[in-house]
């Protein structure tokens, strides 16, 4: 008895030790880059075999291999945090504003710019000095801005084009949130069961796709007025923010919003997958079609409402972190995301072949057989943070012009008076903590509508005063005041 | 037999302890009922005790989608069994060291113990450590070691019964008979331990079976290694976890995924072992609780 | 001689140390190791620098906690419960206890199998069963209690006057069985003779509970609260993370400390403020352990557990 114990035991931990041998094991000779980056949408099935393909080519061109942590969005924040708060192998993670402030407070990135000098002069030749600028932070080059879509066409909604044919609805009138308003009437009259609308991105408010002012990094004192004036002001008690919160309320009371909004655990396009929702919120910009139905499956019928609108440091960046173990070969991965349309197009799409086709006009589909629910890999809506997007092949539902279409695209629209500036918030981390948190607490329920701003909204207001507004607002003015002045006007 | 009075008050006795037990069960009937909806019914229902169409969807994707799913369920069975294995040796010697009189430095090696019940260096800290100096993130180990596998509160709970419930005598007998500490430790103490084994067994596995936060915190990478709560955590948070690990072809249909009735389908096979086992143990339990507790 | 002596000591004891060794071990990485990491709250975090090269912050960390009404929210939100819980908790599992000593012998069997049962649920699970019940889409309250009685849903996970309530019930639900089992256990042993005396002095039940049971309890009952005090700054992180899924609006009801620390330090990556909460919540707590220490061993020296 006592031996049979005994030996079971032995032969669970064999099992054990097995399984940890087995992750030791994988570490070659080369040097291995581990690769974070966010997925919106679920997780690929064949990662490894794209990162076998990715590597085959790397190893021979600048002497390294890859490891990439593809992480859900809902937990990539947390997982970058802990991430960086240990002496943990990162080498090279690719972070939003949110990210990268966190990050640069506690000096987790490493300054680039002499790697970047002697390894990256495609990012240079690509780029271009200008570009490269928003990753600077008091002229320290911190970051690697994507080269994708800057300017963002707010107020953009998803909607599912089979529901619209049903019920005659003509969407090509829609200007205004009052037009959105009929729209979702029609829809909730005739499917009572149906979500009428929903956010994009789980634990986000839909605001961040409704803006129409400057945030500044990070919505505590913004530039009103799509940022056409330098004065630092409180959005909170703007016109426009105050607008959008009584849309959200009139909505959520009507019963467009579902009730558990505000604890919802999908994101948007995988509740118009799952076939009851027939809307989310958006940012417009060429290509979006694409994009977003390749994440859904399902035809949509897209209408901006807001201005397209670009506004400072809202990019997505390539960064090195204090952690990494071969910063070269980072700098050196990352000049391929801006030069090599192999590797590019392997993140994007996957293997050619398996994962897409190519037409004969140039761009890609579907190989025979398989579609968006059954592909074992296809990135497509994270294509615009890969890097070089322009380089990556065009999928076939958008104009195989679409990238020269975006260039366009990132011309047209109102630019911020303050683009270009980087706000650090390390004079006032005391008061942001404090009034972060009281943002936090009041955030969801009050942007999706369920708190009736009438009321809430000067509560908000009364407590992030007293949590130091006033002074992050003024710490801001002050930096931004310099900076224009450094730029001379 | 009974006086009147005491059939009253055991007729209330019966009444308030049939009401507790019915709001034990109620809230798992309504998980058990609800994971055999259909799930249209569902979002459109609700949540109900008689729904008005049952369905075995949820179960019969459970089946289709199994590799993930019987993965983790066999991660849960290895972290335990093997958690609890190692953390009851570990725990039990400990604990029979400290129980011992004479022993020099008896009284700080106690209070080393007690005192991790009371100050704890917190998440941030322990996390750096376990990744940063020993290397556990993304392996089985980060399932096993931190924070489960010895507690202090265990610790004490089995001191004290080696204190109070094994004589001496007996130990002295033993020695004297020529057995070394080790074979009296292990021919002598521990059978007469063993309803606090088996109870110390219990609280471990029930730690181990629930334990969701290591997974979230140490594997980020490997979610192969995923135990059945962490892929229930994981799922609030993406239900479409599971249908993208689904292996291309073999079931693809993801617009006819039933997740409301998959999560609680989940959530019922994740209780199953724990309420199958406990009968066999329940009166080990019970004596257990009470022998540590009321003279820790 | 005086060597032969000390050698036969130490072989005497030594395996003792060797049974005690991995245990200790274990403690010092798992327990000890990571306080060194409390030094974090006196210092502006650097990943640059590490540990001990950032530079030192002073209270800097501290009046960030400080700072806003978080540091009494948390405090006042994990005191209150974990009061509630001592207090309602072992006036239901006391009262338990004595019914099921009453019952018939079998019939205390089965009930006690079903009311531990919640007690093996994890925390995970049981947030499915509350949403379950909650939710405003599809709850079971909202959609069949609420309905049937012609009331308006209501919004549970955006109203935080109610979460006192729920947290309450849900940790009742779940702990309850189990501290009825302990107090059980000890009801059972109690001396027969006791019981029979007083039968014949013609008491009733509820004087023989009133008398007898409730006093010879009272080492048990204490101990078990002295445990409880013992991790009165302390929550259980799964019922106050889990249960509220983490809904904003609530926070004033439901954000305890531990809470706080996983928040700031996971979503606003702050570690410095993380540990400065950390460190805050075992000193207190330390202080409130030895407070009430102190306390029980004048009024039952032998239940002072220190």
């Amino acid at each position: 008895m006592k031996k049979k114990a005994l030996a079971m035991l032995m032969a669970i931990c064999t099992m054990a030790a097995g399984m940890s041998v087995n992750v030791s094991a994988e570490t070659g000779d080369t040097d291995k880059l581990v690769v974070a980056l966010r997925i919106t949408g679920t997780t690929p099935a064949d990662v490894s075999e794209v990162q076998d393909k990715m590597n085959e080519i790397l190893r021979d061109k600048i002497g390294a291999e890859v490891e990439l942590l593809i992480i859900p969005s809902g937990s990539y924040k947390q997982q970058m945090t802990l991430m960086l708060s240990g002496d943990e192998k990162l080498d090279v993670m690719g972070c939003n504003s949110g990210i990268y402030t966190t990050a640069l407070a506690s000096e987790a990135l490493k300054p680039l710019d002499d790697l970047l000098a002697e390894y990256g002069q495609g990012i240079v030749d690509a780029e271009g000095e200008a570009q490269l600028e928003q990753g600077q932070v008091d002229g320290v080059q911190y970051g690697i801005p994507v080269m994708c879509d800057t300017a963002v066409g707010y107020g953009t909604f998803g909607m599912r084009t089979d529901i619209l044919e049903k019920y005659n609805i003509d969407v090509s009138d829609v200007h205004s949130y009052d037009d959105m308003t009929e729209v979702f009437k029609i829809v909730h009259e005739n499917e009572p069961d149906m979500t009428v609308i929903a956010p994009t991105t789980v634990g986000y408010s839909p605001m961040q796709y409704c803006v129409e002012w400057d945030k500044l990094g990070d919505y505590f004192g913004v530039l009103e007025d799509h940022g056409q004036t330098t004065t630092v002001t409180n959005l909170f008690e703007s016109d426009a923010y105050r607008n959008y919160l009584d849309v959200m309320h009139n909505w959520y009371e009507s019963g467009y919003f579902s009730k558990d909004v505000t604890t919802a655990t999908e994101a948007g396009s995988s509740l118009m997958k799952g076939g009851n929702l027939f809307c989310y919120f958006n940012a417009n910009k060429p290509g979006i079609k694409t994009q977003e139905e390749n994440s859904c499956g399902l035809d949509l019928t897209f209408v901006q409402v807001l201005d397209t609108f670009t506004q400072t440091s809202n990019n997505w960046q390539w960064t090195i972190p204090e952690n990494c173990e071969y910063p070269e070969k980072a700098m050196q991965f990352i000049n391929e995301l801006y030069t090599d349309p192999d590797i590019i197009n392997l993140l994007c799409y996957g293997i050619d072949g398996e994962h897409y086709v190519e037409n004969e006009d140039g761009t890609i589909t579907y190989p025979e057989g398989v579609d968006a629910t059954t592909v074992g890999y296809n990135m497509a809506p994270n294509v615009w943070a890969v890097g070089n997007e322009f380089l990556a092949k065009v999928w076939d539902t958008n104009d195989p012009d679409v990238w020269e279409q975006t260039q366009e695209w990132n011309k047209s629209g109102i630019v911020s008076k303050a683009y270009g500036f980087f706000y650090d918030n390390i004079n006032v981390t005391t008061e942001m903590a404090a009034v972060q948190s009281v943002y936090d607490e009041y955030r969801m329920s009050l942007e999706c509508g369920v708190l009736d701003p009438e009321t809430a909204l000067p509560e908000m207001n009364e407590k992030m005063y007293a949590a130091g507004l006033q002074n992050i607002i003024d710490e801001k003015q002050a930096q931004l005041d310099k900076w224009l002045e450094s730029k001379g006007e | 037999m009974y006086s009147k009075k005491t059939k009253g008050f055991l007729a209330f006795a019966n009444i308030f302890l049939a009401l507790d037990v019915i709001c034990c069960i109620v809230p798992l009937v309504l998980l058990v009922i609800s994971s055999f909806t259909d799930n249209t019914t569902l979002i459109r229902n609700g949540y109900q005790f008689i729904p008005e169409k049952f369905s075995l969807d949820a179960y019969a994707y459970l089946l289709k989608s199994g590799k993930l799913i019987m993965k983790a369920y066999g991660m849960s069975f290895v972290v335990t069994g093997l958690g609890v294995a190692v953390s009851l040796t570990v725990t039990t010697m400990l604990a029979y060291a400290i129980s011992r009189p004479g022993i020099p430095g008896k009284k700080i090696l106690t209070f080393f113990v007690f005192f991790t019940m009371l100050f704890n260096g917190g998440l941030v800290p322990t996390y750096m450590m376990y990744t940063g100096v020993f290397h556990i993130k993304n392996t089985i180990w980060a399932l096993l070691i931190p924070n489960l596998l010895v507690r202090a509160y265990y610790v004490m709970l089995m001191r004290s019964y080696f204190q109070t419930s094994i004589p001496e005598e007996i130990l002295e007998a033993a020695s004297i008979d020529g057995a070394s500490e080790f074979q009296t430790f292990y021919k002598v103490s521990i059978p007469m331990a063993k309803p606090i084994i088996a109870t110390v067994a219990l609280f471990s596995m029930i730690l181990y079976w629930n334990d969701w936060q290591n997974g979230l915190y140490y594997l980020t990478t490997r979610t192969d290694l995923f135990t059945i709560q962490n892929l229930l955590n994981r799922m609030i948070q993406e239900i479409q976890f599971l249908s993208s690990n689904i292996a291309v072809g073999q079931t693809a249909d993801v617009a006819s995924l039933p997740s409301t009735a998959v999560r609680m389908a989940i959530a019922v096979i994740g209780i199953l072992p724990i309420a199958i086992t406990y009968p066999f143990i329940q009166n080990n339990f019970a004596k257990g609780i009470t022998l540590g507790a009321v003279k820790g | 001689m005086e060597k032969t002596k000390k050698k036969s000591k130490v072989r005497r004891y030594l395996p003792f140390y060797l049974m005690a060794l991995p245990g200790l071990v274990y403690l010092f990485i798992n327990n000890y190791m990571p306080m060194g990491g409390l030094i974090l709250a006196f210092k502006n975090y650097s990943a640059r620098k590490g540990i001990w090269g950032s530079n030192w912050a002073g209270l800097k960390n501290f009046k960030f906690l400080f700072a806003t009404q978080d540091a009494w929210t948390i405090t006042r939100n994990t005191l209150c419960y974990n009061i509630a819980f001592i207090i309602l908790g072992t006036i239901l599992s006391v009262t338990i206890a004595i019914l099921l000593s009453e019952v018939k012998a079998k019939a205390a069997k089965f009930y006690q199998s079903f009311i531990l049962l919640p007690h093996l649920i994890s925390w995970v699970i049981i947030s499915y069963l509350v949403f379950a019940f909650l939710s405003a889409e599809s709850g079971f309250i909202n959609n069949t209690i609420l309905a049937a009685l012609g009331k308006e849903g209501i919004n549970w996970y955006s109203e935080a006057k109610y979460w006192p309530v729920i947290i309450v019930l849900v940790y009742l639900w779940q702990s309850t069985g189990y501290t009825s089992i302990v107090y059980y256990a000890s009801v059972v042993g109690f001396d027969k003779g006791y019981y029979e005396a007083a039968e014949l002095e013609g008491a009733g039940p509820w004087q023989k509970i009133r008398y007898i049971t409730l006093p010879l309890l009272r080492p048990v009952i204490i101990t078990m609260v002295m445990l409880s005090v013992g991790r009165i700054f302390y929550s259980d992180f799964g019922l106050f993370y889990q249960i509220p899924m983490n809904s904003g609006t609530i926070y004033s009801t439901t954000n305890v400390i531990d809470t706080y620390v996983y928040r700031g330090l996971l979503q606003q990556g702050n570690i410095g403020m993380s540990a400065a909460a950390g460190l805050y919540q075992s000193v207190v707590g330390f202080i409130i352990v030895l407070i009430a220490n102190g306390i029980v061993r004048k009024i039952d020296k032998d239940s002072a557990f220190i």
